[in-house]
C-alpha cells in the first residue's frame, strides 16, 4: 500500500484572484443544487446560528467554480432523456471521471481539479437528482439508473473527443457507483478505479443510523454563509475553501427566494440505499483494472476486502487525519494519489515491452 | 536449578523473555538495551543470511501474540526448535509490542537458533498507518519504543538461505535482481524505499501470468512461473519460500512447487477466518506443514469497528 514519499504537495498553479466576499443569495448558489453528506453525529458540536465566526472567514460564499474549473456545461444525452451537468479542466492525458457522494455535486472535486489538470482531463459530473443535472425522473436514484447514466455520459464524452483512457474516481455513493459502473465492463477504456471511503460491510452497518443522521441536519438555512458555517462546524467538511465552493451547490432557494434548503432529498431515497452497497466488495475485487481504495481508517475494511488487501489485489491508502469527504479535506493528498496512480500503472500510455499492467495487455 | 539460573549471564534476559511470554511489555529502558544488543548482532548478518536445517519457517504474525505462542506450542519452543521468521511482526493485531519484543529478545538470546527477516511492515512509514506506532504511544506514553524498533528494523536481513537451497524472504523477486550476489550487494540499512530492488524483495507477489507485472498493491512487481524457474535455476535453488499474502489454508504452493507462500496469522485481523501454517524443514530438507487455528483468547478486546458517521 505505500503512501508514497512524503514529499511536498504539488505546487498549486496560479489561480484567479479571490472574489470579494458575497452575501448569500447571489450568483452560482441560486442555480446549484442538492443535498449532502452527513456530519459527525456524536462529536460534532451543536451548530448555533450566529454570525460570530464571520470575521474569521477567508473565503467568500459562494466561491465560484471559475476559480477551479475551465468549463461548466451541460451534456445532453437523448438515450437517457437527461442533461448532465459537468465541470471540466485539463486538455491532455487520461479522462478522470469523478462521481460525488450522496447529496454532493461535482463541485466537491473543485480543489482537486487544478492539482491534477496537468496530468488528466478531469470531468466531474452532477449525478441524477443532484446539482444542475436535469432528467425525466430525478427521484430514481437506484444503482442501476445511476450506473446507466455514468456509462451514457462516458460514451457521450468519448464521441466529443476520440477514445479516452479512463480512470473512474468516486467518493462514498459515487465510489459505489464507480465500482458498479466499472464492473459492468461497459467503460471499455477503463484503466483505473479509485474509490474514496466506501466499503460494503461498513456502509451497510451504518445504514440503520442514516435516517436519524439525515433528520438531525438543519432543514434550511437563512443564507449560504450559514450553511457553510454549519458544514464546517459539523465536520461535514474540514476545509473552509472546499466547503465555500461545494456546499452552496448542494442548496437551493424556492421560487420566491427566501431560505435555502437541501436540493437532493436524500431521505426519500432510502429504498435504494442497500442496493447501492450490497455486493460491492465482490464487485470491487472483480474489476480487472488497477484499483486503489482510499480510507480514513484501516478499520473500515470488511472481511472480504481485508482478505483482498492481504492478498495484494488492490492498493490501499489511509488518510487518518481526514474526514469522510477526503477530496475536500485533503485535496493535496488525493491529487498526489491520483498522479502517482496514473504514473505507476502507465494509464493512457503505451506499456513498456517487458511488463504487464493489471487488466491490460502485456509483453508477447 | 535455581543456583544455575542465578549464575547464568543470561539471567536478566531470561527473565525478560519469561515476562514477555506472559504478554507483559518490558520497560522502555529494557527495550532500548535489547535493541542495542540486537543491532550488534544483526549488523553482522548478511542480506542473504545463511541458515542451517532443520529449521521451521514462519510467515506473517502481525501482532497476534496469542497466536505466536500457539505457533511455539505447535512448532516447539525456541531454542529447542530453530526458527526462521519472514517478517511482518507488527501492525494490525493488538500486541505488536509484545510480539516484536519477544522475537528480538529471542534473537539476542539465541542468535544462531532464530533468524528474523524484514517484512514490508517493518518500516517507519507503514507502522504509522497500521497500528504499531499508535500501540507504542498507548503502552509507553511516548514514541521512544517505536523509534528504537524502527531504527532496529533497518538492520534486519532481507532474505535467508537454508542450506543453499531454500531461499526465504518476505515478498518476492525483483526484475533488477537476477542472482543472490546482486542481493548481497545491496545496502540494506535504510528505511524500506518506495521502489527499487529492496522494495521489491519485501513487496512482490507470484502471479499466474508469465513475466513481470506492475503489482496491483502499489509497490513491487508480480512475477510469473518462468521468472521463478529461471531464478531458482540460475542460483541453484530448489524453492522460494515467502509470506506477505494471506492464503486461506495457511500455506500454498505455486509455480509448480517453485514457490511456497506461508502465512502464520490465523483469522487475520480477527476477521478473515483463515488457517495459519508453518513449514518444518528437516535434516534432508524434507518439508512438513503444520496448520493451526487461532489460540483461545483471554483478555483480548472483542473486535468492534466504529460505525462511520455517514455513508451516502
Amino acid at each position: 500500500m505505500p503512501q508514497g514519499p512524503e514529499g511536498p504537495p504539488p505546487a498549486m498553479p496560479d489561480l484567479p484572484p479571490l472574489p470579494e466576499a458575497q452575501e448569500a443569495g447571489e450568483g452560482l448558489g441560486s442555480r446549484l443544487g442538492p443535498l449532502m453528506t452527513i456530519p459527525d453525529e456524536e462529536s460534532g458540536p451543536e451548530f448555533v446560528k450566529s454570525p460570530r465566526t464571520r470575521s474569521r472567514h477567508k473565503f467568500g460564499v459562494p466561491l465560484g467554480w471559475e476559480r477551479y474549473w475551465e468549463a461548466s456545461r451541460d451534456v445532453r444525452v437523448e438515450e437517457r432523456d437527461a442533461t448532465f451537468h459537468i465541470y471540466t479542466a485539463g486538455t491532455g492525458g487520461p479522462l478522470l471521471l469523478c462521481l460525488h457522494g450522496g447529496g454532493y455535486t461535482g463541485l466537491t472535486w473543485s480543489l482537486l481539479a487544478p492539482r491534477v489538470k496537468d496530468t488528466c482531463r478531469i470531468v466531474a459530473m452532477d449525478l441524477r437528482g443532484h446539482g444542475l443535472t436535469k432528467t425525466n425522473d430525478d427521484e430514481d436514484l437506484s444503482a442501476e439508473t445511476l450506473c446507466a447514466d455514468v456509462i451514457a455520459l462516458w460514451k457521450a464524452l468519448c464521441k466529443e473527443e476520440s477514445h479516452f483512457s479512463t480512470v473512474l474516481l468516486g467518493h462514498s455513493l459515487g465510489g459505489a457507483m464507480a465500482i458498479r459502473t466499472g464492473a459492468t465492463g461497459k467503460i471499455t477504456g477503463l484503466q483505473g478505479l479509485i474509490v474514496i471511503d466506501v466499503v460494503e460491510g461498513t456502509a451497510l452497518a451504518s445504514l440503520p443510523h442514516m435516517m436519524s443522521v439525515l433528520h438531525k441536519r438543519p432543514k434550511e438555512f437563512d443564507s449560504l454563509r450559514e450553511a457553510v458555517d454549519w458544514a464546517l462546524c459539523s465536520h461535514m467538511s474540514r476545509s473552509e475553501e472546499a466547503a465555500s465552493v461545494s456546499v452552496p451547490s448542494m442548496l437551493q432557494q424556492g421560487p420566491e427566494g427566501g431560505s435555502w434548503h437541501w436540493r437532493t432529498p436524500l431521505w426519500e431515497s432510502e429504498a435504494h440505499w442497500r442496493g447501492w452497497f450490497t455486493g460491492l466488495s465482490e464487485l470491487f475485487l472483480a474489476v480487472k483494472a488497477p484499483k486503489l481504495l482510499a480510507l480514513v481508517g484501516t478499520d473500515r475494511l470488511d472481511r472480504e476486502l481485508t482478505i483482498g488487501q492481504m492478498q495484494g489485489r488492490f492498493q490501499m491508502a489511509v488518510l487518518p487525519s481526514s474526514g469522510h469527504a477526503v477530496q475536500e479535506d485533503n485535496s493535496e493528498k488525493v491529487a498526489e494519489i491520483v498522479q502517482k496512480f496514473v504514473e505507476r500503472f502507465r494509464i493512457g500510455r503505451q506499456l513498456p515491452a517487458s511488463v504487464w499492467v493489471p487488466g491490460r495487455g502485456g509483453p508477447g | 536449578m535455581g543456583v544455575e539460573k542465578a549464575e547464568s549471564p543470561w539471567r536478566g534476559l531470561d527473565g525478560q523473555i519469561e515476562q514477555l511470554m506472559n504478554c507483559m511489555p518490558l520497560p522502555e529502558e529494557d527495550v532500548k538495551g535489547l535493541c542495542d544488543k540486537a543491532r550488534e548482532i544483526l549488523v553482522e548478518e548478511s542480506n542473504v543470511q545463511a541458515v542451517k536445517c532443520p529449521v521451521t519457517v514462519c510467515g506473517d504474525i502481525h501482532g497476534q501474540f496469542q497466536d505466536l505462542l500457539e505457533l511455539f506450542r505447535i512448532g516447539g519452543c525456541c531454542p529447542d526448535t530453530n526458527y526462521l521468521f519472514m517478517g511482518d511482526y507488527v501492525d494490525r493485531g493488538y500486541h505488536s509490542v509484545e510480539t516484536v519484543t519477544l522475537l528480538v529478545a529471542l534473537k539476542v538470546r539465541y542468535r544462531d537458533r532464530i533468524t528474523i527477516l524484514r517484512g514490508n511492515h517493518e518500516s517507519r512509514q507503514i507502522t504509522q498507518v497500521y497500528g504499531f506506532y499508535d500501540e507504542c504511544l498507548r503502552k509507553y506514553g511516548n514514541a521512544n519504543v517505536w523509534k528504537y524498533f524502527t531504527d532496529l528494523f533497518d538492520y534486519l536481513p532481507l532474505t535467508g538461505l537454508v542450506e543453499n537451497e531454500i531461499f526465504c524472504l518476505h515478498g518476492g523477486l525483483s526484475p533488477t535482481l537476477d542472482t543472490l550476489e546482486h542481493i548481497r550487494a545491496l545496502d540494506r540499512v535504510q528505511e524500506v524505499p518506495h521502489e527499487g530492488p529492496m522494495c521489491d524483495l519485501l513487496w512482490s507477489d507470484p502471479d499466474d501470468r508469465c513475466g513481470w507485472g506492475i503489482s496491483p498493491r502499489g509497490a513491487g512487481y508480480t512475477f510469473g512461473q518462468d521468472i521463478s524457474e529461471q531464478f531458482n535455476h540460475a542460483n541453484g535453488l530448489s524453492l522460494i519460500s515467502r509470506a506477505h499474502q494471506l492464503v486461506m489454508e495457511g500455506y500454498n504452493w505455486s509455480h509448480e512447487k517453485n514457490v511456497v507462500t506461508i502465512f502464520s496469522a490465523p483469522n487475520y485481523c480477527y476477521r478473515c477466518g483463515n488457517m495459519a501454517a508453518i513449514m518444518e524443514t528437516g535434516e534432508q530438507l524434507e518439508k512438513d506443514f503444520q496448520q493451526f487455528e487461532p489460540a483461545p483468547r483471554r483478555g483480548e478486546p472483542e473486535v468492534s469497528r466504529r460505525t462511520p458517521d455517514y455513508f451516502l
